[in-house]
């Protein structure tokens, strides 16, 4: 790959014409300015999100004690899945931001669990995302399926974590300890705010860096699969109920698209497929794609994340090919 | 690397970020990349990230520090900040230095194929594109009117006027070739390609990927059950690649 690159530097350098060149010189030429693209118009559409999550981060960092975020949260699995799961409501992530924020909270004594509910819902459930899904399909069934769907499936998940005897289990070691030396000297409370803003931004370009390598590699394979996988084959693929919500989960993984947009993007698939289909990619896109699971790998032991992978696969699967085949009837 | 060290390299790399993003978003190259609608939030992330790498160029520790608390620090901080972590978030800007910037054309046409219905049903009617002039409608307007219309007389025999790229399907004629555009939504990951086909007799000597402007008359034809445009065209010229390839519907 650092060939092709430096490949295309050269011919960009010494400003020669592509048609002189020869053919498979021309053609390794396209695949790298193809890929380059894809690959930059993902990272560029995230980075700002990604930013937004870790500023997000740095604040809970410096403004939240450990003890608001015990006495906030219910002790009731079930409940505390569900409050974890409107958590973006007043924090608006997208799956990018999500999981620096996430993994926050949960140094900061969010349970696992509850940190679980939040990953999932959160770039769903929360107000930006809520107005462009609004934007794009208007108050109809889809708009209030994907809001309800992604609700249960992430309480649900969230719920069945919380039957793990030891939650620490769940997380990789270090993920709660080593943050908390980003501030040494214990109360940040006690400094003047500027210096409080100043240490959140600071603990906020760290983390940039550190999830941003993720979101990079995510980019970069979704641009190689997409640069590979033919998406005119996948979509020949899927008519059925079933097969239909199959292809649109293999595409919202494919694409990597931010769930702040990714109801446009979907929009557009409306007249190729199936109900259950476009409300599959809208509700699972947000929860799992490359970029997020490389992440969850940041914060998760690689168990914990398969099954923070399938779950909500299984659930989505299930209740979009239902709807599919029992909704064909009155309802639309 | 020592903290002072890393932290030099990581306000060099977030202050070069926020200056590609902004530069790209001044000259307009950024739709190359993203929908219009992104520019703001764009341009918001390239003045944080300048003044992120701000802050943290004056985090930077001063070089003599109580050697005791350094390797205290360090030994805090190893895993924090790998090496290969920075030149992975330097990666965009290499590329987007580097390779030269060339919007998505045949090839990638050749292998996502063509999808006319999903941008029909993205966002706008065909009503709007009607009421545009017919020779001032994109090859997306008129796709959008003839997919659209039940009545063939709204459209059959206008003058189109349309640019795109030349691209040749195997199942096309040899006096035949589609103007194609791709149009994006969000970023160049969800493009998709339109075009039209164009009854041309010197279709056969334009090259794939030659940007070219035709004019001609605008019939429909069927294809799975769809209505869509073709022209019968009467000009054909190359044109350079215009400003803005892609089509943002």
């Amino acid at each position: 790959m650092t060939l092709l690159f430096v490949l295309a530097a050269l011919v960009n350098t010494a400003g020669l014409a592509v048609g002189s060149l020869p053919r498979w010189m021309a053609a390794g030429l396209d695949w790298v300015s193809a890929f380059t693209a894809v690959f930059l118009g993902i990272f560029i559409e995230a980075a700002p999100f990604l930013l937004l999550g870790t500023i997000g981060s740095g604040v809970v960092e410096v403004f939240i004690q450990h003890e608001d975020v015990v006495r906030w949260i219910p002790k009731r699995p079930l409940l505390g899945a569900l409050v974890g799961s409107l958590i973006g409501m007043f924090f608006p992530v997208c799956e990018c931001g999500v999981v620096p924020f996430t993994r926050r909270l949960m140094s900061k004594g969010l349970p696992p669990a509850v940190g679980v509910a939040t990953l999932l819902a959160a770039p769903v459930l929360n107000p930006i995302v809520i107005a462009s899904t609004l934007a794009a399909f208007g108050p109809g069934l889809v708009f209030w399926c994907r809001l309800g769907l992604s609700l249960v499936v992430a309480v649900l998940t969230g719920w069945l974590f919380s039957l793990v005897k030891n939650p620490a289990e769940l997380l990789r070691p270090g993920v709660i300890a080593p943050l908390q030396i980003s501030i040494p000297d214990a109360p940040a409370q006690r400094l003047p705010l500027m210096e409080r803003v100043r240490k959140a931004l600071v603990i906020s370009a760290d983390e940039f860096f550190e999830m941003g390598r993720y979101l990079i590699l995510g980019a970069m394979l979704a641009a190689a699969m997409q640069t590979f996988i033919h998406q005119s084959t996948l979509l020949r693929v899927g008519q059925g109920p079933v097969l239909s919500v199959l292809v649109m989960l293999a595409l919202a993984v494919l694409l990597s698209i931010c769930s702040t947009v990714d109801a446009f993007v979907a929009l557009s698939f409306t007249g190729t497929f199936t109900i259950g289909a476009i409300l599959s990619f809208l509700v699972f896109g947000p929860m799992v794609d490359i970029k997020s699971t490389l992440m969850f790998l940041r914060v998760f032991k690689p168990r914990a994340v398969a099954f923070l992978v399938l779950l909500p696969l299984g659930m989505i699967l299930v209740a979009t090919s239902l709807l599919n085949i029992f909704g064909r009837g009155g309802l639309f | 690397m020592s903290l002072r060290a890393y932290r030099t390299f990581q306000a060099l790399i977030l202050a070069c970020l926020g200056m590609f993003l902004l530069f790209k978003v001044v000259d307009g190259r950024i739709l190359l990349y993203i929908s219009q609608r992104f520019i703001v939030i764009v341009l918001l992330a390239a003045v944080g990230l300048i003044v992120l790498a701000q802050l943290v160029l004056r985090e930077r520790p001063i070089q003599d520090t109580d050697a005791a608390e350094a390797a205290h620090e360090e030994h805090h901080h190893e895993e924090k900040r790998p090496g290969w972590a920075l030149w992975l978030v330097a990666l965009p800007l290499l590329a987007g230095l580097l390779v030269p910037e060339r919007p998505l054309g045949a090839s990638t046409l050749q292998s996502r194929g063509i999808n006319t219905s999903s941008v029909v049903s993205a966002g706008g009617s065909a009503g709007q594109s009607l009421a545009t002039n017919p020779d001032e409608r994109s090859v997306l307007d008129w796709i959008r009117i003839v997919s659209d219309s039940p009545d063939s007389r709204a459209y059959e025999g206008q003058a189109a006027d349309v640019t795109g790229f030349v691209y040749h399907d195997i199942r096309f004629r040899k006096d035949q070739f589609l103007v194609g555009r791709f149009a994006i939504t969000c970023c160049v990951a969800d493009a998709v390609a339109l075009g039209m086909v164009v009854d041309w007799p010197e279709a056969a000597g334009l090259p794939d990927n030659t940007w070219v402007r035709v004019r001609g008359q605008v019939h429909s034809y069927a294809m799975d059950g769809k209505n869509l445009p073709s022209v019968q065209a009467q000009a054909v010229e190359t044109i350079p690649q215009p400003e803005q390839p892609y089509l943002f519907p």
